[in-house]
């Protein structure tokens, strides 16, 4: 455990990038959980006289075309966002890891059941079906999440059936076996705790994956309901108002969005590094 | 092969990248002086407006590819040009009298008039085209009811060039409906030689292949993509039209049609949203003609069959907390007739009118604990997805302003595929918005489609047999009747006072132009007639 | 070899039961989504009785099952039905707006390719160093930001601000008639019908949507070169050629990116489904007649035998290009089979 601590941090003294990454992330944490209680101005409240002002000291990132504070909506979209993303991808790390593991474990049939759904699912662009699930389903944000959680399954259950696969001949799961366990203890509690690392990498990236998913529905149509604040609907209605000149409506929320997702990325690269250095990629 | 020399690596393929841009950006000599391009959010599915499932910009093709008998005429005046819905002009018919004692119309048809291949246009093909909009059913039948005329037997060949119009009772509906874009004249010698045993009507042939006589024949189309007019130099029944090629792209979304005619590179954008109309008017480069759309208005449904609603003066506080200035600035940008604020008492007779109400919320929450619901209730706002552009913001507002009195909403974004099936065939949707225009500019026609009960557009459910036997009396009475205009008011009154619509406000409909082009005028179909058109 | 050939026909056997699910999830899809067909073919104004006579005629009054074999057996025969919002037999508007997504995504890959490969070797042969974080954070960034976002960006930036680009109206500009239909490529059929003036248009109107494209591949590529060449970097036989003195060079271009190269080809399969995917927003903002562009229009409708009939696409095309890369990924190495 020293060791590993060691090592994480050997990997980060070599690589500043991934502290920024930390950084931000926590920074982005911290946004999402205490900002409702910190922003100047409610984030729904309209005030048509002052709609869509540039910004200014009274408004950071200026106002709307309803005349909302644009600072504050980008502030409590943190937690729309992030929510989505965890939500989405904690879903689809269970289920792909319960599905994966089970067929790296038992093989055989299992395994080739398994394997074709992950093709199947696979076989569709995912965005295309991510749209199709939320047009067919409503877009309401449990169903952003379940959309979103459905086309990343496949990423577990291949990386958890790869590294469930590899470790299952091994000696000490022979010994566990051996000495009663039954298969899904050894399984879960002797094989899966070694998986998790690579595991930690797919969990990073995929998160960044679902905010720039919700933003691409929202662009559509298919985003969360309006007056929820989320950084994707704000960037696609604001695009709009970019040729007007209008441009802190996307500015703002596309680059908070881009540094989320940025930092996600960085994230999931700086823990490859530190869980597998021979892969660095 | 690469050099691997790490200073120059990337600027080099940078500038080749932007070199290669630029390089490629000449200017090609332009034949864009003897042609029009205009740009619109979407373009038709078919060349045939008779046919079923075919949208609304496939009505343009109907208005420039093909005549009519008659047309309405053209009042205003340099970039304010609309349509008069009291002047009936020759289009086909170069005239018409009335017979049988007022129960039939007998048009003299222009003997110069002749299809694009030539052949003359005769009574023959007006009667085929006439009887084929009856007979196929769907949105052309209804369209041709409402004018009264429903069976072939009614269109009646006198001799080559003269064509009756029977009709079962006298209703002053009549004649404008046939200047609607509906009753269209086909080559009916071009459409038979293409029909088959299995479709008589020739559908399949004149989805894809127009057959006309209209002042623009087909030249291309690309489904989804462009249409591109070029003009029949025969056309005889009006003014030729000055451009001679007209090319209609398709460009869905809105701030590229406005990046493109900013920039030069589109002639005319149709049906601009409200705020870039207010811009690009007080930027002041570009022609901007923005008038009101006739007999439309931009409305609240609140659907009595839901409970709450069943209670008139539930309906009516709603109808005093609607946040009106505010979603005139933020949905219309201000460009539009109000519909609030009217005096109370004070009832004219013409349509849309302001209704005599205004943003109260004391009076609003009076009315309610007055209802019996002191404590509100919740209910969503459904709103169709395909017009969200002035749907959200004023459901937002809305939303904001009737929690003030206690309604809590959730906002409901309908695509528009549903909305028709959901807000019109169902008429489920409890509180929604909507935009309903009758085509032909008479209340008592408003009334006959959204407020008889069953009727398509009355997606309120609403049901008032007072309102329905004044309708009913009213719809084909002309207008200079005794009658005419106290019914009209009467109708209107009870409107106000039940209020199971309430108006925001009178939607225009904007086009912006560059500074050489003019002609456009402002129709009730809402789609680009192309023949007025001129360009310096 | 012949081992290979069986492995060939195993996978090509496994990929049948997958294509039988994709037919029935398209189809379950479709029939999921909201409004009813029967309403919009009814047309305006219909009532409540040609409405279920239109139902009937469109066999949308049967159970599922049965729809679903009605369904399946038009497939066979090649019949996807008709698109509502365009008026077009879906086949037609398959065939014919395939090749405009497949171009763009071609040429969006294919730049993608130029910068983000030498990228990936250059970090590789100079790993840790700024020169590697720097590709790291521009190749990150690239694909952090929502794709319609780059594209929007870039047509404020290139078209209404500095006026260089194109207007973003499509393959061609409204001067432009498409060239004679030999591939529905344009750049192909313009130069097989001798047109430069057209090639060069089609050019013109690829080169924003292709770049906005190849942003957001730049990262898996260039990741996966940096990886795949540390790997080979550090291999035995890598040591051995530098060590028997050949030109740096020759060793890193020659041995390395070699084996480097194959792992390349299975990411770049994952790319272009990647990007076929993405197509979809970039087709929207560029008003592109692409399929992608077919599909947001067909699902926002509710055009149901056209987002079948996309969906069937897009997936028969990921099969087989997983397929196609499977195949040559198992010809070309020498480990796979023996």
């Amino acid at each position: 455990m020293k060791n590993w601590f060691r090592h994480t941090i050997y990997i980060f003294s070599e690589n500043p990038v991934s502290i920024f990454a930390v950084i931000l992330f926590l920074l982005y944490v911290t946004m999402a959980l205490v900002g409702h209680w910190l922003v100047p101005y409610d984030p729904y409240l309209t005030n048509t006289d002052i709609a869509l002002q540039p910004p200014s000291v009274s408004h950071w990132f200026g106002t709307d075309h309803l005349g909302r504070d644009v600072f504050s909506r980008v502030v409590i979209a943190t937690r729309m966002d992030l929510g989505i993303a965890f939500s989405a991808v904690a879903l689809s790390a269970l289920v792909g890891c319960t599905l994966g593991s089970l067929a790296g474990y038992f093989g055989g049939w299992a395994d080739q059941i398994i394997g074709r759904f992950t093709d199947i699912v696979m076989a569709f662009p995912l965005f295309v079906l991510a749209m199709g699930l939320v047009a067919a389903m409503g877009n309401t944000v449990e169903n952003i999440i379940y959309a979103t959680a459905l086309i990343n399954i496949p990423f577990y259950i291949r990386v958890s059936r790869s590294e469930v696969s590899v470790r299952r001949n091994l000696p000490y799961v022979q010994a566990a076996l051996q000495s009663g366990n039954s298969h899904f203890r050894a399984l879960a509690m002797h094989i899966f705790p070694n998986t998790l690392p690579p595991l930690m990498v797919q969990l990073s990236l995929n998160s960044g994956w679902a905010i720039l998913n919700a933003a691409g529905l929202s662009f559509i149509g298919l985003g969360v309901k309006p007056p929820e604040a989320e950084w994707g609907i704000m960037v696609a209605e604001g695009a709009n108002y970019m040729i007007s000149g209008e441009w802190w409506l996307v500015l703002f929320p596309g680059l908070v969005l881009m540094m989320a997702v940025f930092c996600f990325n960085l994230l999931g690269d700086s823990l490859r590094d530190i869980v597998d250095p021979l892969r660095r990629t | 092969m690469y050099k691997i020399s790490s200073k120059n690596f990337k600027g080099k393929w940078a500038f080749i990248l932007a070199a290669a841009i630029s390089v490629s950006s000449f200017v090609v000599a332009d034949p864009r002086k003897e042609s029009l391009v205009v740009v619109t959010a979407s373009g038709p599915n078919s060349m045939d407006i008779h046919r079923s499932g075919t949208n609304r910009p496939s009505y343009q093709v109907a208005v420039n590819m093909y005549d009519r008998l008659v047309s309405f005429g053209i009042k205003g005046s340099g970039d304010q040009l609309k349509y008069d819905s009291n002047v009936i002009k020759p289009e086909l018919a170069a005239s018409w009298k009335l017979v049988d004692d007022g129960l039939a119309y007998e048009f003299m048809l222009r003997k110069d008039a002749t299809f694009w291949d030539g052949s003359p246009v005769t009574a023959d093909d007006v009667k085929w085209s006439f009887d084929r909009a009856v007979s196929l059913g769907g949105f052309p039948s209804v369209q041709m009811k409402a004018g009264g005329m429903t069976k072939p037997e009614q269109f009646v060949v006198v001799d080559k060039h003269t064509f009756k119009v029977v009709m079962e009772r006298a209703s002053k509906l009549t004649l404008p409906d046939l200047a609607v874009p509906v009753p269209i004249i086909i080559n009916s010698k071009v459409a038979k030689a293409n029909a088959t045993d299995k479709d008589p009507w020739a559908t399949e042939y004149l989805h894809k292949n127009p057959a006309g006589g209209g002042a623009y024949m087909l030249e291309n189309w690309t489904p989804g993509q462009q249409l591109i007019y070029k003009r029949f130099d025969n056309w005889k029944s009006g003014t030729l039209p000055q451009m001679k090629r007209v090319v209609v792209r398709e460009v869905p979304s809105a701030s590229t049609r406005r990046a493109l005619v900013e920039r030069g590179d589109a002639d005319v954008s149709l049906d601009l949203p409200n705020k870039d109309a207010k811009e690009l008017a007080t930027k002041g480069k570009l022609t901007v003609s923005g008038t009101s759309i006739d007999n439309t208005i931009h409305a609240v449904g609140l659907n009595v069959d839901f409970g709450p609603f069943k209670n008139k003066k539930v309906r009516q506080a709603i109808a005093y907390a609607m946040p009106y200035q505010k979603i005139f600035d933020a949905a219309a940008y201000g460009r539009g007739e109000p519909m609030w604020g009217g005096t109370p008492g004070d009832v004219s007779a013409t349509w849309p009118q302001p209704f005599p109400y205004d943003t109260n919320i004391e009076k609003a929450k009076a009315l309610l604990i007055e209802a019996g619901y002191p404590d509100g209730f919740s209910v969503p706002i459904s709103i169709n997805l395909g017009f969200a552009q002035w749907t959200e913001p004023t459901a937002i507002l809305m939303q904001e302003s009737l929690a003030k009195i206690g309604i809590k909403t959730s906002i409901n974004k309908i695509p528009g595929a549903s909305w028709r099936t959901k807000a019109l065939v169902e008429k489920g949707l409890e509180l929604h918005l909507k935009n309903f225009g009758g085509w032909l500019n008479y209340p008592d026609y408003y009334f006959f489609w959204a407020y008889i009960k069953g009727h398509l557009f009355n997606s309120m459910n609403y049901d008032n047999a007072e309102v329905k036997s004044l309708v009913d009396v009213t719809l084909p009475m002309a207008v200079d009747n005794a009658q005419y205009e106290p019914n009209v008011k009467r109708m209107i009154s009870l409107a106000m006072d039940d209020v199971p619509l309430i108006p925001l406000w009178q939607p225009t409909l904007e086009v912006a132009m560059q500074p050489g082009v003019s002609g456009y005028v402002n129709w009730f179909h809402r789609q680009l007639d192309i023949r007025s058109f001129t360009k310096e | 070899m012949k081992n290979k050939l069986r492995l060939i026909g195993q996978r090509l056997l496994l990929a049948v039961p997958v294509i039988f699910g994709v037919v029935v999830i398209s189809f379950l899809l479709t029939r999921a989504l909201p409004g009813d067909p029967a309403v919009y073919f009814a047309g305006d104004m219909a009532d409540e009785q040609s409405i279920q006579q239109t139902r009937e005629k469109l066999g949308l009054d049967k159970s599922l099952p049965i729809q679903f074999m009605a369904y399946f057996n038009r497939l066979l025969e090649g019949d996807l039905g008709v698109s509502l919002s365009t008026g077009q037999s879906v086949l037609f508007e398959l065939k014919s707006r395939l090749p405009a997504s497949l171009e763009l995504t071609l040429i969006g890959l294919g730049l993608a390719l130029i910068i983000a490969v030498p990228l990936g070797i250059l970090a590789a042969i100079n790993p840790n160093s700024w020169i590697d974080h720097l590709c790291r954070i521009l190749v990150t960034a690239g694909v952090s930001m929502p794709i319609f976002f780059t594209g929007l960006f870039l047509v404020f930036i290139f078209y209404y601000l500095l006026q260089v680009a194109p207007a973003p109206i499509g393959r061609l500009d409204f001067l432009f008639l498409p060239p004679p239909h030999v591939t529905g490529f344009y750049l192909i059929d313009a130069a097989l019908a001798n047109d430069w003036a057209l090639f060069k248009a089609a050019l013109h109107q690829l080169m924003l949507p292709a770049i906005t494209l190849g942003i957001f591949a730049l990262a898996p590529i260039a990741r996966m070169t940096r990886g795949a060449m540390l790997v080979s970097l550090g291999s035995e036989y890598v040591k051995a050629a530098t060590a028997n003195g050949l030109p740096r060079k020759k060793v890193i271009l020659i041995y390395a990116f070699k084996n480097a190269a194959l792992p390349l080809l299975t990411t770049l399969g994952m790319v272009f489904s990647f990007l076929l995917g993405a197509n979809v927003l970039v087709e929207k903002v560029f008003a592109w007649p692409g399929i992608g562009s077919f599909a947001i229009e067909a699902l926002v409708a509710s055009d149901y035998a056209a987002v079948q009939g996309f969906v069937l696409t897009m997936a028969m095309l990921f099969i087989f290009i997983n397929l196609l890369i499977d195949m040559v990924y198992t010809l070309i190495d020498p480990r796979v089979g023996n």
